[in-house]
């Protein structure tokens, strides 16, 4: 069992009678990238801002290495903040950005020098220093962001979306950077973003928020491929999971609008209501013509074809569906074609209908 | 194809119009600065004239030799009441009622907008509307009763009565000022700073008033021309010993016996209006940019 560096426990959290988080609990290990994932409204900067304690909260505690902060000034909380703004003190250079906490605890001048010359020199900025944050790019002001909260030795990074003001290049870049860093530091790391590629590519585990709510909490290989509910399954992928509404016939046959596909061996049982199937574009591969299915297919016309280079999307028309799916540029059917897609059914998923959870679905070999 | 592509898409440049409208509108301007310049233009040529000539020539017509006594006069020796002094014991009581005023209100107006803005405390947003609904009512209706109020504390016709009107009736505007220049600084500074350790007065003094400078600006022109323009607080709650320039400017152009000095009277009033008309010239420029920017980004 891993030890635990930030606990949080029936947080409640309310704007005025609104309960953005009621009764949500986490924990984060030592050491981990844990990544907040959730559209705009779920709740995820005000769990972050609740963990550095500039969120009040309601109801419930929060702790951090062990110690209960939930009445703590953040500053006494060890924790570091990047803010989507980098929020940097502009009058300040670079040095003075990053001494201004330790100078307010009283520390001595050649404690902070020898500090902010290590920061600097794991991040890079050295040649910085003396600059004020006006003259910085984007990327680098990133890294003074981060060299604030390294100086003052802190346990826990927070990152509120840090890399959403920056140029669809830089945040590859970044990104990059940012998983670096963190594998040198080895400190626990809360990340709050909306952009599944950054969560998806940096996340030991992901947290999928939804009204205040977390969804899911996996490591992103799980995540994306047993997705706990249908939120969840349609939050993540691009292009998204094909979801088809339909129900269970005869036992072992599921059916859709215009769709019958054999799920031999299924032994999931929906309490109510319908069932829905859930593909990933990738997990349906088209079959040359005249080639004998090895399993369940769906067949359909070609409504749309994407070209994107590595792949191409296939928008396959299916009865009352429209399905994405997955293959090689050089094996793209044409526009208007009929074309056959092999299920892997093993990948799939199942979701009942009515509570969107997911059902264990194993199939028979 | 014969027009060119450019020539076809650009059409008429904006802005140009019809020459006519264009001589109109410079003559409208030209008149407006006339009707406006005329009575300073009055005011200078006169002071600089002797009595004789002021009784003798056109108040249009330039001094014949010009001559700065009337000015001397109106500092050091013309009557204002009692006393002969001249304006300049009203010059330095208008510099110290307007010195504290304007630093204490403006001070004041910083750290209640930085706490209105940032903080967002408990009923702050009652607070700020009250704060407003005062700014609106005519300050005539608070002077009988502050008059009472200081009268029964012992503050009547104290320096610090006037200072401290100054400061309650400047209070609401400059907070107003701040809070809406504040709105406009990023929130997560004061986060990050909250993060660093630092507490209300030190996030204040090292990262908000620093970003201030030019809403700063704006407070101070804009209380030190109200101040020193003022004339009823300081005549009613500064008492003998304590009225602004603007008061003995009253006195001394309404108390005089058989002819009246027009030319010391000019230069007496154009002596006082000196401060706020050099604030306005030399600040013309920030003053603009910083209303600009508290009322746009509200």
């Amino acid at each position: 069992m891993q030890e635990t560096s930030v606990e949080v426990r029936d947080l409640k959290v309310s704007y005025g009678s609104f309960n953005v988080l009621d009764g949500l609990s986490l924990d984060i290990y030592q050491g981990e990238f844990l990544v907040l994932l959730g559209s705009s409204g779920c709740g995820k900067s005000t769990l972050l801002n609740a963990i550095a304690g500039l969120q009040d909260t309601a109801d419930g505690s929060i702790a951090i290495s062990g110690r209960d902060v939930t009445f703590t000034p953040p500053k006494d909380r060890g924790i570091g903040m990047v803010f989507q703004s980098y929020a940097l003190y502009p009058q300040m250079t670079v040095a003075q950005n990053m001494g201004f906490g330790l100078k307010v605890r009283k520390m001595k001048a050649p404690e902070i020098e020898a500090r902010i010359t290590r920061a600097a020199e794991i991040l890079q900025i050295t040649h910085l220093l003396k600059r004020k944050p006006s003259d910085l790019s984007g990327g680098q002001r990133q890294r003074v962001a981060i060299g604030r909260a390294l100086v003052r030795d802190v346990d826990v990074f927070l990152f509120d979306e840090p890399l959403s003001n920056l140029d669809a290049q830089l945040r590859t870049d970044l990104r990059v950077e940012l998983k670096k860093l963190h594998q040198n530091l080895g400190n626990t790391m809360i990340y709050v973003t909306h952009d599944q590629v950054e969560a998806m590519t940096l996340a030991d585990r992901i947290a999928v928020m939804k009204d205040g709510r977390i969804q899911q909490l996996a490591p992103p290989d799980e995540i994306y491929a047993r997705p706990a509910n249908l939120f969840v399954a349609g939050f993540i992928g691009s292009p998204k999971m094909n979801l088809i509404a339909g129900s269970l016939e005869q036992g072992t046959t599921f059916t859709a609008p215009g769709l019958r596909i054999a799920l031999p061996g299924i032994q999931a049982r929906p309490t109510s209501g319908g069932l829905t199937l859930g593909l990933r574009p990738e997990h349906l591969t088209l079959l040359p013509e005249g080639a004998v299915a090895t399993g369940p297919v769906i067949e359909g016309t070609v409504d749309l074809v994407e070209a994107l280079g590595p792949e191409t999307i296939v928008w396959l028309r299916a009865g009352d569906s429209t399905i994405a799916l997955r293959c090689d540029p050089r094996s793209a059917p044409a526009q208007g074609a009929t074309a056959r897609a092999l299920i892997s059914l093993q990948d799939a998923s199942l979701f009942e209908t009515e509570t969107g959870d997911r059902l264990d679905f194993r199939p028979l070999p | 194809m014969t027009t060119s592509p450019t020539a076809r898409s650009r059409g008429s440049r904006p802005g140009t119009g019809l020459p006519v409208g264009r001589i109109g509108l410079w003559a409208f301007i030209l008149l407006t600065v006339l009707f406006f310049l005329a009575p300073l233009y009055v005011m200078i040529v006169t002071s600089l004239k002797t009595m004789d000539e002021v009784r003798l020539s056109s108040i249009f017509a330039l001094p014949m030799h010009p001559t700065f006594e009337a000015w001397r006069f109106a500092w050091s020796e013309a009557c204002t009441g009692i006393e002969c002094h001249g304006l300049q014991s009203g010059f330095w009581n208008s510099v110290r009622i307007t010195v504290p005023s304007v630093a204490v209100s403006v001070l004041l107006g910083a750290i209640s907008g930085y706490a209105l803005s940032y903080w967002k405390p408990r009923g702050g947003e009652i607070l700020f509307a009250l704060l407003m609904v005062g700014a609106f009512i005519p300050y005539q209706l608070f002077i009988y009763p502050l008059a009472f109020a200081f009268a029964k504390t012992g503050l009547a016709n104290t320096l610090l009565a006037v200072v401290m009107v100054h400061v309650f009736f400047g209070l609401p505007i400059v907070t107003l000022i701040f809070r809406n220049y504040y709105a406009g600084l990023p929130h997560e500074l004061v986060k990050a700073a909250q993060i660093d350790g630092a507490g209300f007065w030190r996030i204040f003094r090292s990262i908000i008033l620093p970003l201030s400078r030019p809403i700063l600006v704006v407070a101070v022109i804009l209380q030190t021309t109200g101040v020193w323009n003022d004339f009823l607080f300081g005549l009613i709650f500064g008492g003998t010993n304590n009225q602004p320039m603007t008061v003995q400017l009253n006195a001394l152009v309404s108390a005089q016996f058989g002819e009246k000095p027009y030319n010391v009277h000019m230069a007496a009033t154009i002596l006082t209006a000196l401060i706020p008309l050099a604030i306005y010239l030399a600040s013309g420029r920030w003053f603009v940019r910083g209303i600009a920017a508290g009322a746009v980004k509200g």
